[in-house]
């Protein structure tokens, strides 16, 4: 009776020299398998530190000369070099914010639609429009809230919108301000445009791997579509539903040419809605070309603390999943 | 007796709200796939329409010229983007697979992952 | 599957078929900076390349970083539009002259008035975008464009988001010509912006779409984006008082009162210069080169070059509303500034 063949057995015993080679020879394989990919798992966390690194080095005399203020000090001054990074914090925040806002609800409909009460014929080609519209290139957006959103944006909302509860009380600071099309709000609209499609194909997947035997249970009890949905479908799905909402988030925070477009540069801080104001990306992006010494010092600052914010973002992500999973018993 | 009329006791005012909330949140989930979809689709559009028009042999065979010279194509541009894209698949690949293959998964976690029954 | 490996092989091989081509062309020029001179440098370079086979790599990262690289040594030649002072060129062992001349001009988006109709003054300008003067129809404005209508309108100032050669160039003759912006903003690649409708957009093409897209706004951009994309620009007071549009005769007028060298280095600003037909923007935009180069013969190549553009590249500069240098210029710099780069 030959024994199953696995690296610990030493099957000399059993007679066959041969069998010892191979499982020797096998044995040395698995070894170096499980080092070749321990490596490669290792060089990917390396760079990762290295890059960490790296930005915090260039940053030093910008932290050194600033201290920890830094990040709230509401001030960008290049001539006088003077610098905070305030105002490019909360671009990034409230932009990112506005984005999720708008594009998770959207793609939350999408996807129930595409895997529930879309009829079958329409299921491909739809998904297929939204996996395109993914591989779009970010500055296209940009370029089409320039030029084809934002002067539409300025005349048929911010202009009415203004008019209609701009002198209201608690809220109409909100929308005060210039109203020609860019500023905080249009930024935010499209980065949730060019958000929606990954988060909706993101949903639509791990909605559509649901078993069906658990739908069909549902269905059986009588619940209604909603119910199926609210009560079987999210439940299941949550660590995908929240792992796609987080790589929209990523995506949004560190966003440049799509927003460089429309957020309007300006080095304030944005006092409602509709005023321009700028983001990490987009300062990054118009500033490094012509930075010298202390400027770039300053920049590489601003890198790092949004590498830091999208690391805190992910981690409170990863924290209310592992509550999630441990309330429901996983 | 119940079983004759299965309808006879039921709180009807339960099974009607319930099946309100269905209508609403389906309604609402549809009105999000419209919006969403006509975003998408508008975009797709006005890529397609102010795009088409440049679309001709030239673009793929020929390189931009300097500022101010009519005609010329993207070829640079395409072969550059073929090439970076190129060899950034044919680095990234092999790490990605192999990072994220067997090592990581033999790793023992620290708490063996609580059963469903207790 | 066939058809996948037979389209990858295809594509392989016109990429290595490019690349290769690619490669025998390596007696090419290479130089870096300045993005207001692209344009024609491109321009003369694709023409010389026709008539003597050598090419011109040029970047078109932006004066700092030509002056970067040409510090590194990487080119054999950078391009700024701000020019280096004196005493920083001689201590890299650089020389520095101007290769073609252009200017910026004040674009705006108010209804009513044709190319060139609206007439400014450099004082209630630089209070334009300081933000003291906030309105179309303020009475400053109306007293220079007496018998037009000027709307009840909030001016939306726009700028430069990047930092730029020609963010130096307005800011340059807002201070020349406004002590409080002197005093408060003064003059760089980029400055902080007081007026609080200010906006920033990316590039020449951001402001010029910025300020197409938004009613009652203002910027400025080089003369011939102004001119390619037919926005209008305003007519501007000059230092002896005259009220000129731009065009390459004002910049070339505004050119030939200037002391070239005076300045060492040749570094002269040519904001305001005195002239009754001189436009009050002009800027020139310089070449820095090594005295002693390690690559003395691509250094020859490239004062070869721009011999070439100086004696042919005349009406292909005209063309795209740069103006060229003037011929005593070019003799100038040829005997003085030249002369010392070693050979």
């Amino acid at each position: 009776m030959e024994s199953t063949m696995d690296s610990q057995t030493m099957p000399a015993e059993t007679g066959n020299p041969n069998m010892a080679a191979v499982a020797r020879r096998q044995r040395w394989q698995d070894i170096a398998f499980h080092r070749i990919t321990q490596s490669f798992s290792l060089l990917v966390l390396i760079a990762l530190v290295g890059i960490i690194a790296s930005l915090f080095i260039n940053a030093w005399p910008a932290f050194h000369k600033f201290g920890v203020n830094f990040i709230w000090r509401v001030e960008w001054d290049v001539v006088n070099e003077e610098f905070g990074a305030a105002i490019a914090i909360t671009g990034t925040l409230l932009s990112a914010g506005i984005a999720m806002l708008i594009a998770v609800p959207l793609a939350f409909g999408i996807a129930l639609f595409l895997t529930e009460t879309c009829p079958v014929w329409l299921r491909r080609p739809l998904g297929t429009a939204i996996e395109l519209l993914a591989a779009v290139p970010s500055i296209i957006y940009g370029m089409f809230g320039l030029f084809v959103f934002a002067p539409l944006f300025a005349d048929y909302f911010q202009m009415p919108v203004q008019q209609l509860i701009g002198s209201m009380p608690l809220i109409g600071w909100l929308v005060g301000g210039a109203t020609n099309g860019i500023g905080i709000l249009a930024a935010g609209i499209i980065l949730a445009f060019m958000v929606l499609p990954f988060v909706a194909a993101v949903m639509r997947d791990v909605f559509a791997i649901v078993p069906p035997i658990l739908r069909e249970s549902a269905y059986g009890l009588g619940c209604t579509t909603w119910e199926v949905v609210r009560g079987v479908v999210l439940p299941y799905t949550q660590k995908g539903v929240i792992g796609g909402v987080m790589l929209g988030l990523g995506r949004a925070l560190g966003e440049t040419m799509a927003v460089t477009f429309v957020i309007g540069n300006a080095q304030r801080m944005p006092s409602s809605l509709f005023s321009p104001g700028t983001s990490i990306a987009s300062t990054l992006a118009n500033e490094f070309g012509e930075a010298v010494d202390f400027h770039v010092a300053t920049l590489f600052a601003l890198a790092f603390l949004l590498f830091v914010i999208t690391f805190v973002v992910l981690a409170a992500a990863k924290i209310l999943l592992m509550r999630a999973e441990r309330a429901k018993g996983f | 007796m119940a079983r004759d009329n299965p309808t006879k006791g039921m709180n009807n005012a339960l099974y009607k709200k319930r099946q309100r909330t269905n209508a609403i949140g389906l309604t609402l989930s549809m009105t999000a796939m419209v919006l969403g979809l006509v975003v998408l689709l508008w975009i797709l559009f006005v890529l397609f329409s102010n795009g088409f028009r440049a679309l001709d042999w030239n673009m793929f065979t020929q390189s931009t010229p300097a500022p101010g010279t009519e005609g010329g194509g993207l070829a640079n541009a395409i072969v550059g983007s073929l090439m970076m894209v190129g060899f950034a698949v044919l680095v990234s690949t092999p790490i990605g697979v192999l990072a994220a293959s067997t090592w990581p998964n033999t790793v023992t976690p620290a708490r063996p992952p609580r059963s469903r029954a207790s | 599957m066939n058809t996948k490996r037979t389209l990858l092989k295809t594509v392989a091989a016109a990429a290595f078929a490019t690349l290769a081509m690619g490669s025998a062309l390596a007696a090419d020029i290479t130089g870096a900076g300045a993005t207001f001179p692209f344009p024609v440098y491109a321009k003369w370079a694709e023409a010389y390349k026709k008539e003597t086979g050598i090419g011109l790599n040029y970047q078109s990262i932006g004066s700092s970083g030509g002056i970067r690289q040409i510090r590194a040594k990487t080119v054999a030649f950078g391009a700024t539009d701000a020019p280096v002072a004196g005493d920083a060129l001689d201590k890299d062992g650089m020389v520095q002259f101007p290769a073609i001349i252009g200017g910026t001009v004040p674009i705006f988006n108010v209804a009513g008035f044709a190319q060139g109709e609206m007439r400014m003054t450099g004082p209630v300008l630089a209070e334009i975008f300081m933000g003291t003067v906030s309105k179309w129809n303020d009475p400053k404005i109306a007293a220079l464009n007496p018998g037009k209508t000027l709307p009840d309108q909030v001016i939306t100032v726009v700028h430069r988001a990047d930092g730029s050669g020609t963010t130096f160039n307005w800011t340059d003759y807002l201070s020349a010509v406004s002590k409080p912006w002197a005093d408060t903003v003064g003059k760089g690649a980029a400055v902080k912006w007081p007026a609080n409708t200010s906006i920033g957009g990316k590039g020449n093409e951001g402001v010029a779409a910025t300020v197409t897209r938004i009613k009652g706004s203002v910027g400025y951009v080089e003369y011939a984006f102004a001119k390619k994309n037919n926005i209008a620009y305003m007519a501007l007071q000059n230092k002896d008082g005259k009220f000129v549009r731009p065009d390459d005769k004002t910049f070339a007028a505004a050119a030939a009162g200037v002391d070239w060298f005076g300045v060492p280095g040749m570094g002269v600003s040519m904001v305001n210069a005195a002239g009754a037909d001189s436009w009050p923007v002009s800027t020139a935009s310089f070449i820095l080169m090594y005295k002693n180069p390690d690559d003395k013969a691509q250094s020859a190549e490239v004062l070869k070059f721009f011999d070439w553009a100086f004696k042919n590249g005349k009406t292909m500069a005209l063309e795209l509303d740069y103006v060229p240098l003037p011929a005593k210029l070019t003799a100038d710099i040829q005997s003085k500034v030249w002369s010392q780069i070693a050979k």
